[in-house]
């Protein structure tokens, strides 16, 4: 008897190790899968932003966007992840309550640390840092778009390395970490990066929108706006719909696989960032959801494919501060009035503060950013915040906090950017002269052509 | 710069090249790559802007 029951307890252990690497091995494929889908927003933002460029800049266009995402990649291998470790409780370094941050903690994160690299005894770290990198990735790519078709390079990139190497992951650090000090102490909640991503992103842009000043040719001398069209619409509305793909990625990267050392519950669950209980199921209900109120607002009030499909961005930024909670019509009405508030938005931001944000970007990713939090506020308030330590008290949703949280995602997106595009202009490496604006950047500095037969008109009226 | 490793079966953490000392080297290097590409990019931008002008 005493044989047969070791037998079994060895069965057992057997059957519980093969379970848990079953577990590691999902756990890992889940977050390395993240990083190709949010590779596909790159091939959309590269599309978007080559379309809505005028002929004559669009491989300058694309030469830039192409180079934010590499240099971002070195920028948070060498500097962003240890930012997002070492800062959630601020600036003192200090562990937090689930001690899994300070400068102590973070150690593991430094470039020269041996976890840094390829090592048997940690297989996760590096599919971490890429999945947190290609977020980093993208709040460069939001601002690119922006900032077309006059930015020097250099001074772009400069922007870009700042925005995605530091500003972003501070913002993570504070308000997307368990021991951030925004989500201890004013129960922020931000499940799908609303505030840390896009409103960092989309308030650096006008910060540095301010400073770069508008395209030749966008405003009169009395004040009024010129549209300047792009050269391709069909790509710039496919572009976003890439964007939209990936950004299933981009959300799967927001969700913790339970079960393993590094999260949270157990094999089986899903939990936010935050360690509160969440669905699959819930995510995809208020992903669609939001995806089809915010094209529809956006028709309403538009009826333009430019703004639809921007609008079913907007509609899933609107949402995404609440994605794990919300129920899923209120989800739509959310993101509907995200993409119906889109476009006046957008005319405010152009003739009344005479910014010329050449895609919207402002727009799409810093108001809506704002709804998206503050939707949070006003529908969820109430709710347990996260998972508290032992012996802690519990911190629960609030208006405040998200309205907190929502002006500091402001101040970190637009001081640094208005302060850096300002040293750059000073210094004479943010905008490009304006012989070489009128001539098109494509001209002046790529060594190829977009469309070396040029773009034919059809024969006849019927072609 | 080589390896100790002389039995993948006494492998148990880090085994990357350079592993133990070189770290720093590469980081530092990686770093000036990035820098120095940025200059030259700067480089060749102002450049096109004056050839323009003329």
């Amino acid at each position: 008897m005493e044989e047969q029951l070791a037998e079994l307890a060895t069965k057992v252990a057997e059957l519980e190790g093969l379970q848990a690497a079953g577990n590691t091995a999902l756990a890992e494929l889940y977050y390395y899968l993240t990083i190709p889908l949010m590779v596909i927003i790159h091939a959309g933002f590269l599309a978007y932003e080559m379309g809505a460029s005028r002929q004559k800049n669009v491989l300058a266009s694309g030469i830039k966007n192409i180079l934010a995402f590499a240099f971002v990649i070195p920028a948070y291998y060498f500097i962003g992840w240890w930012i997002y470790w070492a800062f959630p409780t601020g600036f003192t370094g200090s562990t937090g309550g689930w001690e899994i941050s300070g400068f102590e903690y973070a150690a593991f994160a430094l470039p020269w640390s041996e976890y840094a690299g390829p090592n048997l005894s940690d297989q996760s770290t590096g599919v971490f840092w890429g999945a947190f990198t290609l977020f980093a990735a993208t709040t460069a790519s939001i601002f690119s778009g922006a900032v077309i078709e006059r930015i020097q390079v250099v001074g772009f990139l400069l922007l870009a390395i700042l925005l995605g190497g530091v500003l972003w992951t501070l913002g993570a650090a504070w308000g997307w970490h368990a021991d951030g000090w925004l989500v201890t102490g004013l129960g922020y909640h931000d499940f799908g990066a609303a505030g840390v991503v896009h409103m960092v992103a989309g308030f650096f842009a006008l910060g540095v929108l301010i400073n770069l000043g508008p395209r030749i040719g966008k405003f009169n001398a009395d004040g009024t706006a010129n549209e300047i069209p792009g050269h391709n619409m069909p790509f710039t509305i496919t572009g976003l719909m890439l964007i939209i793909v990936g950004f299933w990625g981009f959300l799967m990267g927001c969700v913790i696989i339970g079960g393993e050392a590094w999260s949270w519950g157990a094999a089986g669950s899903w939990a936010t960032i935050y360690g509160t209980p969440m669905t699959v199921s819930a995510m995809t209900f208020n992903i669609l959801m939001g995806f089809a109120g915010g094209i529809i607002g956006a028709w309403v009030v538009t009826r333009d494919p430019f703004w639809m499909m921007s609008g079913a961005l907007g509609g899933i930024i609107s949402c995404a501060g609440g994605l794990d909670l919300w129920w899923p019509p209120l989800a739509f009405a959310i993101a509907f009035a995200g993409g119906a508030v889109m476009k006046p938005a957008a005319v405010f931001i152009e003739e009344k503060l005479k910014v010329d944000d050449a895609v919207g970007a402002v727009t799409v990713h810093g108001v809506l950013g704002v709804w998206g939090l503050l939707a949070v506020g006003i529908f969820a308030s109430g709710y347990p915040a996260l998972q508290t330590p032992e012996g802690t008290e519990m911190v629960y949703i609030s208006f405040f906090g998200q309205l907190v949280g929502a002006v500091v995602m402001f101040l970190l997106g637009f001081a640094p950017g208005y302060a850096l595009s300002y040293v750059l202009k000073m210094l004479g490496l943010l905008r490009v002269s304006e012989e070489a604006e009128i001539a098109g950047l494509d001209l002046t500095k790529v060594p190829a052509k977009a469309y070396p037969e040029g773009i034919l008109a059809p024969a006849t009226p019927a072609e | 710069m080589g390896t100790s490793i002389t039995d993948w079966a006494t492998v148990e953490g880090a085994y990357y090249v350079g592993y133990g000392g070189w770290e720093w080297l590469w980081f530092l290097v990686s770093f000036a790559l990035c820098v120095g590409s940025l200059v030259l990019g700067s480089r060749h931008e102002k450049e096109s802007y004056k050839k323009l002008k003329k």
